[in-house]
């Protein structure tokens, strides 16, 4: 690029030097990165054209080689970053593994440097703040790469954080925008103007004539009282509460003269909201090449005049829309040459001093060198070369609603304009101009000082006439651009890849004008049908899918949208047709698949055929369902294990657990509870009888004492005769609780086993020597697949590995160490019906346990099956409900009705942070079998001064219904 | 008239002063802090009862009555909160409230501070991320500290209490500092740097 003298609005008079890669570079005020460097580098004559270019701005690809800026997407945020006097950006000293190469360039102002981008640090602490703008951090984050690669959020911090409130809201100082604006502060409204660039006026700025009334509305509204103006402010969202979260970045300068950026977190609060961000030109799919010599023609214009840049040599334009004719007239008016003027539409009636192709669309380029080689192709077949310096491609607009995207119910197709247009949800936001896909500045104009006077008069104002700049150009046509041919002469593997990636679905018919509607072609109608309201649109339509309408920018709309706004239908069929076409809608099964809800699609209620009967996803439920299908690992090595040694040892369990069912048998596997004197239920245990005279049992740590003191007191007073050892085994032994629909696959992924041949029926334990490692499996019963597994601590590294391996390449969970966590992980597992099973078992004659019994009652401490659940349960949840969460493992749980405190229920088992619920919770083990729901009650804390007010609920029901 | 009592209640923690800012921190010491979970079915006779005890009204949700000795705060929901500044509640009273739902005095783990000055609402709105400037007087928030809970009430313009537990008095009045520091530094350096340019060019 050349400077061209007496163009532009930069007054290159004074100047400054900025530092970019090592290299002094000399810029004015007004200058972007990308403008002072083609201002000082005329080799760097041929910006190249990016697909996914967010607003024009254009990374810069040189045959110098130290002039070479690399792939890396993140630079076109930096390239529209204005600059200051000791600017510097070295680009090199980015650290790619930070994730700065996910960065999409979004019109985002960013820091010269990354760390400027900062959070508060306490308020970042705060669970509120973090609940509330997590899923906001998150897409920032990842949007500007702040993210390091582990997510750690503390790395986006914010410098500052205000709250602005204001009666109207408009965004973006576009015409339309200004119009707005003007329109309503002169009735007397008070409105807040953003912009995120660092001068008003958009793309009047970008406009061949010097626009007059930009510089004049401007000082309008600087001199109203009621209107605030924040330029380098972008908006980023607006949020479920109606809320508009923007950020603003200013600068700051310290002793030394140095001017640093920070970068302020705007919450603002408005009645009403005008969207005017204008609109984003596409490209041409089949162009979607980074290649030296393209370029949009929107940054063109942009080059030439406001940054007073223009082209070494002769221009080609490509273009399917009137506004690419506009460039045509500003190059000539420049007298700047032009090569050809391509225009896709057949009956184009613009001329041009040069030669003009119509109907023909550019398929490829014979040359990558930097004087480009077109080749242009016709309906007919007909092919020509043409060799420009520069391609400057104009194919249409798409209106940039991102900001909203949350508030966008429907999309109509408009195929004058080829475009989609946004339905908002919420009656407080008004589309305007662009954003509203009115593409043709008057037009622009005309709706948005229409709608600011429907405000206006909506407030009962009085309206002031606003006045409007002088503009060209009234109307806007555009024919939608496909893939074009060169698709089809890529691979056939290449194609499939892009049809992966969602691309393929929008593709035109290519070389063969003559075959009938493809299946492709079938569903582009469908999906443009549904997005049409009008039955002549659709017939117009339909004239038009010969050459499709491709579509770009949404697929990236969708995407974001709010998970709570999701439906799941159960299949693929009771979606519309039409969606089957949107590109990249298979991310919406992935978006599925990631909550467990494999072949389940999560989309947009929109999308939804409007006879199917659907229903709001509850992604607590997604969580209960995930648990269900998928597996789930707990490490419990700290659980309790004792080990029982003797020719009488089968006995003495028997005898002193008061182990009333018959003795276990070899590799025999007993679930059952700990209970006391009273009957009071202590803790869960199971036995282990893995030899002939070697049981093992295991409890919770917070039991391993009582337990084991119990047995050792039990086996002082044996008879004289008998030959018991008990030996503590906790530290011996590492154990992992497997537990769901997939754990049997897990288990054959790290023993090499099929899980088959491994023939462990329920109840059962096994000895597996598998690599080396010993490991004991126990099945446990119930009807969801459940194992324990034992390994010797000393082979704990070995094994851990593997085991967890195995279970993420399951996409299973890995749940706390904490036997609490067990007892939750099972809690999940539970389904209704398995419950009823368990209560059949205890009215059975097969019944386990006679709970009933109670001719043990000299024993101290008993052995009951767990879930003989016959006059209710004995373990119950605490929920506190309190200013107080803690819940003191071991304190007593009473009863509250009104002042007076009595009756003691039971104990605290456990009392723990739950993952699952996100609070606090507690496990009681009641004195008595009793049902309750959510009875009101206290929990004296064991050695604390306070206590916990709880609802206890009984344990007989499967989380989620709570 | 404040009595001697009252005076007694209240004593000064500290003071931010940093240029434009001027920031005191008082640490209130009511009497008794009371909990209610007020019954839904009850809250009118709550009223009813406030009326003929207090000679107080129902506060609105999320609202605030200071009157006397006493202030009552209406947390979302039917969550009541109330502090008595001097004396106490009798037994009478307190057998009273227990009619209308749980009650419980948290006077133990709660501190009540009064914060006022000038750039108060600059530095709520950083402190807890809620519009200062927005609250009416007497609107009272819940602001989620990690897992527990404090309250922020607005008595008047430039004057609000703020209700925390015990365990995060040094943490806010860490906050607060870093945050007053913070913004005086932001002020002080800030420029436009459009100004800057014009200044280049005369």
């Amino acid at each position: 690029m050349r400077k061209i003298p007496n163009a532009g609005l930069i007054k290159r008079d004074i100047s400054f030097p900025i530092y970019f890669r090592g290299e002094t570079i000399i810029a004015s005020p007004g200058d972007t990165l990308i403008s002072a460097i083609l201002a000082n580098k005329p080799e760097i004559s041929v910006p190249s054209y990016f697909y996914n270019d967010g607003a024009n701005a254009s990374s810069a690809i040189s045959s110098a080689q130290n002039w070479k800026i690399d792939e890396l997407l993140y630079l076109k945020a930096f390239l529209q970053q204005e600059v200051y006097p000791g600017f510097v950006c070295d680009t090199l000293a980015f650290d790619k593994s930070r994730g700065f190469r996910k960065f999409k360039p979004r019109n985002f102002i960013l820091g010269d440097d990354f760390r400027g981008f900062h959070w508060m640090r306490h308020l970042f602490q705060s669970q509120w703040f973090k609940s509330n703008f997590k899923p906001l951090i998150k897409e920032i984050g990842t949007e500007v790469g702040a993210f390091n690669c582990s997510g750690e959020e503390e790395a986006l911090l914010f410098d500052d954080l205000n709250f602005v409130s204001v009666e109207l809201l408009v965004v973006g100082a576009g015409v339309a925008g200004l119009v707005a604006a003007l329109t309503c502060a002169r009735a007397g409204m008070e409105v807040l103007l953003l912009e995120s660039d660092f001068i008003l006026g958009g793309r009047l700025n970008d406009e061949s004539r010097k626009n007059v009334w930009v510089e004049d509305t401007v000082l309008e509204l600087k001199n109203l009282g009621n209107v605030k103006i924040y330029t380098r402010t972008q908006l980023l969202k607006r949020d479920g509460e109606g809320r508009f979260l923007a950020i603003e970045k200013s600068y700051t300068q310290d002793k030394q003269r140095k001017i640093s950026s920070i970068n302020r977190f705007l919450n603002i609060t408005a009645n009403h909201a005008f969207i005017a961000t204008g609109a984003r030109e596409r490209i041409p799919l089949n162009l979607n090449k980074n290649l030296p010599g393209m370029m949009s023609t929107g940054f063109l214009n942009r080059c030439l005049n406001r940054f007073g840049l223009g082209p070494n040599d002769g221009v080609t334009l490509y273009t399917n829309n009137d506004s690419g004719w506009s460039s045509v007239r500003h190059l000539t008016n420049l007298g700047l040459r032009i090569d050809a003027v391509i225009d896709t539409r057949p009956d184009a009636r613009m001329i041009a001093d040069c030669p003009v192709f119509r109907g023909t669309r550019v398929i490829d380029f014979a040359s990558r060198s930097q004087r480009t080689k077109l080749i242009v192709r016709d309906f007919g077949g007909r092919q020509v070369k043409i060799s420009t310096s520069l391609l400057a491609v104009s194919a249409g607009y798409n209106a940039n609603f991102e900001v909203i995207k949350d508030n966008v119910k429907k999309l109509i197709w408009c195929p004058i304009n080829s475009s989609f247009i946004a339905q908002v949800s919420s009656t407080d936001l008004t589309l305007l101009g662009g954003a509203n896909a009115l593409f043709c500045p008057k037009k622009a104009v005309e709706n948005a000082y229409a709608k600011a006077c429907e405000l206006v008069q909506e407030k009962g104002m009085k309206i002031v006439s606003a006045n409007f700049p002088k503009l060209d150009w009234n109307g806007y046509t555009c024919q939608p651009l496909t893939y074009g041919d060169s698709f089809y002469q890529i691979g056939s593997k290449k194609l499939a890849a892009r049809k992966r990636n969602g691309y393929s679905l929008f593709q035109g018919r290519g070389n063969y004008p003559n075959r009938k509607y493809s299946r492709v072609d079938r569903l582009k109608l469908d999906a443009l049908k549904a997005f049409s309201n009008d039955s002549r649109e659709v017939d117009l339509i339909k004239k038009i899918t010969d050459d499709g309408a491709e579509e770009t920018a949404y697929e990236k709309v969708f995407f974001k949208i709010d998970p709570s706004l999701y439906i799941l239908p159960t299949k693929m069929e009771n979606l519309s047709k039409p969606f089957q076409a949107l590109a990249g809608h298979y991310d919406y099964q992935k978006l599925g698949a990631s909550f467990g809800m494999v072949g389940d699609w999560l989309v947009p209620d929109y999308f939804l055929n409007e006879e199917t009967s659907s229903r709001k996803v509850d992604i607590y439920n997604f969580e209960v369902k995930n648990a269900l299908k998928s597996v789930a690992i707990s490490d419990m090595s700290d659980m309790a294990k004792i080990e029982v040694l003797g020719n009488d040892a089968g006995v003495f369990i028997h005898k002193n657990l008061s182990f009333n069912s018959a003795e276990l048998e070899l590799n025999d596997y007993q679930e059952g509870c700990l209970i006391d004197e009273t009957g009071a239920m202590i803790d869960q245990i199971a036995i282990l009888r893995i030899d002939t005279n070697k049981y093992i049992l295991t409890t919770s740590s917070y039991s391993e004492r009582r337990l084991y003191n119990f047995l050792m007191d039990r086996s002082l007073k044996n008879q004289p005769g008998s030959i018991v050892e008990i030996n503590l085994i906790t530290d011996f032994y590492c154990s992992y609780f497997l537990c769901g629909p997939s754990a049997n696959h897990v288990l054959n992924d790290f023993l090499d086993l099929n899980s088959k041949s491994l023939h462990l029926r329920k109840t059962k334990i096994k000895t597996i020597n598998s690599k080396g490692i010993k490991y004991i499996i126990c099945h446990a019963s119930g009807t969801i697949p459940a194992f324990r597994i034992f390994i010797p601590s000393s082979q704990f590294k070995q094994s851990f590995s593997r085991i967890f391996k195995s279970v993420l390449f399951f996409k299973g969970s890995i749940v706390g160490r904490s036997a609490a966590e067990a007892i939750e992980l099972e809690n999940g597992l539970i389904s209704p019906g398995v419950l009823e099973n368990f209560s059949s078992v205890g009215k059975s004659k097969n019944s386990l346990v006679d709970s009933t019994n109670k001719k043990a009652s000299d024993n101290l401490l008993r052995f009951e099956c767990l879930r003989d659940f016959r006059r209710g349960s004995r373990l119950a949840i605490l929920h506190p409900i309190g200013p107080t969460k803690n819940i003191v493992v071991g304190s007593e749980v009473q009863k509250l009705e009104g002042p007076i405190r009595s009756d003691i229920l039971g104990k605290v088992l456990v009392g723990y942070f739950s993952k699952v619920h996100g609070k606090f919770l507690g496990y009681v083990l009641l004195k008595k079998f009793q049902n309750f729901k959510r009875k009101p009650v206290i929990v004296m804390n064991l050695g604390k001064n306070y206590i916990t007010e709880c609802e206890l609920s009984s344990f007989n029901f499967p989380l989620g219904h709570d | 008239m404040t009595t001697r009592d009252e005076k007694s209640a209240k004593f000064k923690i500290g003071s931010i002063r940093s240029g434009f800012f001027y920031i005191e921190i008082k640490m209130l010491r009511p009497k008794e802090i009371w909990f209610l979970y007020c019954e839904k079915n009850k809250e009118k006779n709550f009223g009813s009862f406030l009326d003929r005890t207090f000679n107080l009204s129902l506060p609105e949700e999320c609202a605030m009555i200071d009157e006397g000795d006493m202030s009552i705060i209406h947390a979302p929901g039917t969550f009541y909160i109330i502090k008595i500044r001097t004396g106490g509640l009798s037994e009478k009273v307190i057998k009273g409230l227990s009619r209308f739902g749980r009650t419980h005095n948290s006077l133990g783990g709660l501190i009540n501070f009064s914060i006022k000055g000038r750039g108060v609402n600059q530095l709520i709105n950083r402190l807890v991320s809620i519009d200062a400037e927005r609250m009416k007087t007497g609107e009272s928030h819940v602001i989620p500290i990690s897992f527990d809970k404090g309250y922020l009430c607005k008595k008047k313009t430039g004057s609000y209490e703020l209700i925390i537990p015990s365990s995060y008095v040094t943490h806010f009045m860490e906050s607060m500092e870093a945050i007053v520091c913070k913004l005086e530094n932001l002020k002080k350096s800030e420029i436009i740097l459009d100004r800057l340019f014009l200044k280049l060019r005369n």
